[in-house]
């Protein structure tokens, strides 16, 4: 991607804590992602196992290269990836989901192994239309499920994000579990 | 609402620390609001089923979407090389695949795995299942050849290549008759029954294992791969085994679906699925569209129609309607082994007329579709001979189901959770047991009462060796592992008594036996911690493989056992403290495992003959006599040396071998040599870099790092070079946490997080960085009390936590602190008492609760705020005087610990004066 001067002035303002910074970053860091996602799809043997952190982590590192910005603030970064990653699985599961659904229907029988792709992207949706509803109860639990969900990211790492501690990390984890649990189920 | 929320957050927190028993009475007390309680009631009972939860993230769920093919023809798997792909599906993709080595003429299917399937767990078990497949030599059964994992480190299974169709395919295609369905049907039955007495369910029975060769040969595909597939993943619901591709729902018996336990009848269900089908053109129950929940609650709640109903309507033509595949499969049609199939429901159809399939066959395939266990075929073997009666114009066992019989069984049956589930399973199998019993003991047919006989010691088998392990992993399973010890024992006993002139059931005795023995006392294995009851077991099994021995019937396979078996008897003893009997069991066990080695020098008896030496060294270890331990370690070291260099390619060897530097070094430390100790760790360490760099997600390989990391670094810091211990505890810990991160359930991984952490702080208070270090002991403690309150019956878990407080008392006292480090010493007491209690004989036990309480007796003398303060230093440095001089005349005294006997009465005598 190419670097417009505005990015750099973004990413400046983002690292001196300004609020609106992130919300104008998104659509850059987006387009890097996807990107890079491309990328992986496209590699052709890719034994590789897609880990989102290092997946943002590689991105977030060319465009902190790309400005010459020297990057600290590791916890910030981990929030906006894991609120990255969730945008675009979700946006990947929809288009598959949709794709499918348009083409001819096949039936396909629960046997043969394969649960269909797209039951796997519909849960992707459905933990996705969850997890707004979760966060109109209880922001910071919708924000601990989307760093482990979407951003695959450790406790510890959330911990550090969200400065708590990962005891009620894990505590936020248990009783998200129950109540999404539920949700889902409905 | 979200003051409602706070407040129902804050009690679910709560209940969820608490034991579920204790949950209602809190919830009483807790003085809430009806609201408030409903729905706290309602969150906090699923606490079970939302449990795996998160266990796959999202990237997980869209990997379709982002992973692209798997290798290329030409690629090398293990000793494979790939031809072209046969398919794929959930758990992975198949590739014909031939020799790479030329060795033999061998073409095979080989399955590469999905890399979130358990590496580790998945070798682990493979090991252990090893033995057992490579038993299953039939002709009628697909061979399993090889697994392992490639140089990329995904795991492969690699099975003979069958060039055939699926059972049911093949039927359509040759048109085949009722009688010959039924035949080739029997000997599928037949060798099912084969695998079950060689102690193998198969668990994933459907038409697409069973491949049919163009010669009419029947060959069954994966026996005991869906076992190894799903070690690890007991705790998981059926929806995510079945994501795996260790289960297929349409085939899956109730109690599969239940996640209960699997037995020989859940395949004699799969069994009923696959004839039913056959005959009808129809399953059974048939969902829409892939729909999981409709076919769960139909195989679990609703009746089967009888087959004859369902052949009426499938083909109204009554010509057969070839199967619709998607384009694409015409390559895995062609190649035979199909794995990527998607069938249209209700598209594959073939039928019979209803009027054959009424009366007989009905009910035959009804009785192996019975929603209860114990109500079906009892053995794959039964099913095959009413299938046999029936050809041959006999009348047939299976009766129509009673309506009564059904209501009566099924009321209350969703009220079992999984514990209640294996304990009836437990009842339902001794009932089967005690009726056969009774037909045995009637002889009023020799020959029947016979089989029945096999039947039992089958079911007594698969209830050792099925059940004990699903149920080793249950937390707070040990009243069911309890039950399970006793039933086991009542049937053994019965068994023992009845006919124990038969050599192959004394063997098979003595081998349910030694696994009782494991299950009661083992402390390498989730036990009950019942040590006599274990040695009781262990010598039953000991004197029956004796016999066998004296009776002439012996054999490298049974002497193999019997070191086997005297190892086990040693460990339970070592564990008890009795190191001196330990000795003599192990040392048993290395003279067979020396003679066998001498017999026949192959790898196997090479590395059994090392692996002795090293038990016989940690022996020597645990007992601190550390040269001893260093002679045997050396010992063992010299074969795997021979091995490694003979077996270059094999990293397990090699890291065998590397790992006998690291035990010399360790034992060299504790013996106060330290520079040699050095030596040997650094050259272990180098030795495990390069294997653990090889394969990096390999986490038995990544451990080996953690702990010759830990090892090496623990001795810089005996030499005094903390800057490099911390480097190396840093380093260590970084792996620690990236494999906790990878498998956060892993109680191993968390322990050595919290492990690494104390260590690091140990380090970083020698490099005189006290704050750090405090920080990473804060987090060691947190998590190793996390570990022991979530295990009652880990011993190591409260000498842990005791340890990592004696850590935050030396710290403080680096520090000069003396009234903060008393108060962790005094703590860390009790605790170590705690510890002494639940494990009386060890050494390091006694050694550290010694030692803290000469810390205690510093700190007093150090505070010396008062008279009193230097009487209780006196006292304390008196009582730890007295437990090291115990300690010295046990035997059991490191030299390193000498030069307290000294010195701890100098001070006392400077005190009193």
């Amino acid at each position: 991607m190419e670097n417009p001067p505005e990015i750099t002035q973004i990413l400046q303002d983002w690292n001196d804590g300004k609020d609106d910074a992130q919300d104008r970053l998104l659509p850059y860091v987006y387009e890097e992602l996807k990107r890079q996602a491309r990328y992986l799809m496209s590699r052709e043997r890719s034994n590789h196992t897609l880990q989102p952190t290092a997946l943002v982590h590689e991105a977030f590192m060319r465009l902190a290269k790309q400005t010459g910005i020297d990057w600290q603030n590791r916890s910030h970064f981990f929030g906006i990836s894991s609120r990255l990653m969730r945008q675009i699985l979700v946006d990947h599961a929809r288009t598959h989901s949709a794709a499918k659904r348009g083409s001819s229907p096949i039936h396909y029988s629960l046997d043969d192994v394969d649960i269909p792709v797209e039951q796997r992207a519909e849960s992707i949706i459905s933990m996705n239309e969850a997890l707004d509803r979760l966060e109109k109860v209880d922001e910071q639990q919708a924000k601990v499920v989307e760093m482990r969900f979407f951003g695959g990211l450790s406790n510890a790492e959330i911990a550090e994000t969200l400065d708590v501690s990962e005891r009620t990390v894990l505590r936020e984890l248990k009783v998200a579990k129950l109540w999404l649990y539920r949700e889902l189920n409905k | 609402m979200a003051d409602d929320w706070s407040k129902i957050k804050e009690v679910l927190n709560e209940l969820l620390a608490i034991e579920p028993s204790a949950r209602a009475s809190y919830l009483d007390r807790a003085d809430l609001t009806p609201n408030i309680r409903a729905e706290v009631e309602s969150l906090v009972e699923l606490e079970t089923d939302s449990e795996s939860m998160f266990e796959a993230s999202a990237v997980e769920l869209a990997r379709d979407f982002v992973d692209s093919p798997g290798p290329l023809a030409g690629t090398l798997v293990g000793p494979y090389r790939i031809v072209s792909e046969l398919g794929h599906g959930g758990m992975g993709a198949v590739f014909l695949a031939e020799r790479a080595d030329g060795k033999f003429e061998q073409k095979a299917a080989v399955k590469l795995l999905k890399r979130e399937l358990n590496t580790n767990a998945l070798r682990r078990h493979f090991d252990r299942e090893r033995e057992i497949l490579a038993s299953l030599e039939h002709p009628n059964i697909a061979r399993l050849l090889d697994a392992g994992t490639t140089s990329d480190g995904i795991p492969f299974i690699a099975m003979e290549y069958v060039d055939g169709s699926p059972i049911d395919e093949y039927c359509a295609r040759h048109s085949l008759d009722l009688n010959a369905r039924l035949n080739l049907f029997k000997t599928v039955c037949k060798t099912v029954e084969f695998a079950h007495r060689n102690l193998v369910v198969h668990r994933d029975l459907k038409p697409s294992n069973i491949m049919v060769t163009h010669d009419g040969v029947p060959k069954l595909l994966d026996f005991g791969i869906s076992k190894i597939l799903s070690e690890g993943y007991e705790a998981m619901d059926a929806a995510t085994i079945t994501q795996m591709g260790v289960m297929t729902p349409s085939y899956a018996s109730p109690e599969q679906l239940r996640r209960e336990s699997v037995t020989t009848l859940s395949d004699v269900y799969s069994l009923g699925v696959i004839l039913f089908e056959l005959l009808s053109g129809r399953r059974p129950f048939e969902a829409e569209e892939g729909n999981l929940r409709a076919i769960y609650s139909a195989v679990l709640e609703q009746e089967p129609a009888a087959p004859s109903s369902l052949a009426n309507n499938a083909n109204r033509s009554g010509e057969f309607e070839w199967p619709d595949y998607r384009s694409g499969e015409a390559v895995t049609e062609k190649l035979g082994t199909d794995f990527s199939r998607v069938r249209r429901t209700g598209q594959h159809v073939f039928s019979l007329s209803p009027q054959t399939l009424k009366g007989d066959l009905d009910n035959i395939i009804l009785k192996a579709l019975r929603k209860e266990p114990e109500r079906r075929y009892s053995s794959a073997g039964a099913f095959a001979e009413d299938i046999e009666r029936h050809l041959s114009g006999l009348p047939v066992t299976a009766r129509p189901n009673t309506i009564s019989y059904r209501a009566s069984k099924f009321v209350g049956r969703h009220k079992f959770g999984v514990g209640a589930g294996l304990l009836l399973a437990a009842a339902i199998i001794t009932g089967i047991i005690a009726t056969l019993w009774q037909a045995q003991v009637a002889r009023t047919e020799r020959s029947r009462a016979e089989k029945r006989f096999n039947d039992v010691r089958a079911l007594a088998n698969s209830f050792l060796f099925e059940f004990s392990p699903l149920i080793e992993r249950l937390p707070g399973s040990t009243p069911a592992r309890e039950l399970l010890v006793k039933r086991a024992l009542e049937y053994l006993d019965g068994l023992a008594a009845e006919s124990t002139d038969d050599p192959s059931l004394l063997s098979e005795l003595a081998t349910a036996y030694e696994k009782v023995g494991d299950v009661q006392g083992n402390p390498y294995r989730p036990n009950v911690g019942d040590v006599a009851g274990a040695l009781a077991s262990y010598e039953k099994s000991r004197q029956m493989r004796e016999s066998l021995m004296e009776s002439g019937r012996g054999n490298a396979k049974l002497e193999g056992e019997l070191a086997g078996l005297y190892k086990s008897i040693g460990d339970v003893e070592s564990n008890a403290g009795d190191y001196a009997k330990a000795m003599g069991w192990q040392m048993r066990s290395l003279s067979i495992r020396e003679r066998l080695a001498a017999v026949e020098a192959s790898r196997e008896a090479r590395q059994a003959l090392a692996m002795a030496n090293r038990t016989v060294g940690v022996t020597w270890f645990y007992d601190n006599n550390n040269k001893k331990a260093i002679e045997y370690y050396e010992k063992s070291r010299d074969i795997f040396a021979t091995l490694a260099a003979e077996f270059a390619d094999d990293d397990k060897l090699a890291s065998e071998y590397a790992y006998s530097f690291v035990q010399i070094g360790e034992a060299q430390g504790w013996d106060g040599e330290l520079e040699a100790a050095a030596a040997n760790l650094q050259k272990g360490l180098a030795m495990t870099e390069p294997i653990a760099a090889r394969n990096p997600n390999d986490q038995d390989f990544q451990r080996d790092l953690i702990l010759c990391l830990n090892k090496r670094a623990e001795n810089l810091d005996d030499l005094k070079k903390s800057d490099e211990a911390v480097a190396l505890y840093e380093r260590s810990l970084v792996i620690a946490q990236k494999t906790y991160a990878a498998d956060p359930e892993s109680q191993r991984a968390k322990r050595d997080v919290a492990m690494g952490s104390k260590k690091l702080a140990q380090a970083l208070t020698s490099a005189n960085r006290p704050k750090e270090a405090l920080a990473k002991l804060d987090l060691a403690l947190t998590v190793f009390g996390e570990i022991r309150d979530s295990d009652k019956n880990n011993k190591s878990g409260i000498y842990d936590v005791a340890n990592a407080r004696f850590a935050v008392g030396e710290l403080y006292v680096s520090l000069k602190d003396w009234a903060a480090a008393l108060t962790a010493f005094e703590t860390a007491k009790g605790e170590f008492e705690y510890a002494l209690a639940a494990n009386p004989g060890d050494s390091y036990t006694r050694r550290m609760t010694s030692l803290n309480l000469q810390r205690i007796g510093l700190c007093y003398s150090e505070l010396a705020r008062s008279p009193e303060d230097l009487k209780s230093a006196v006292k304390h440095l008196r009582d730890s005087l007295e437990a090291l001089t115990r300690m010295k005349a046990d035997g059991v005294l490191g030299d390193g610990d000498l030069p307290l006997l000294e010195e701890i009465p100098t001070l006392i005598a400077k005190l009193e004066s």
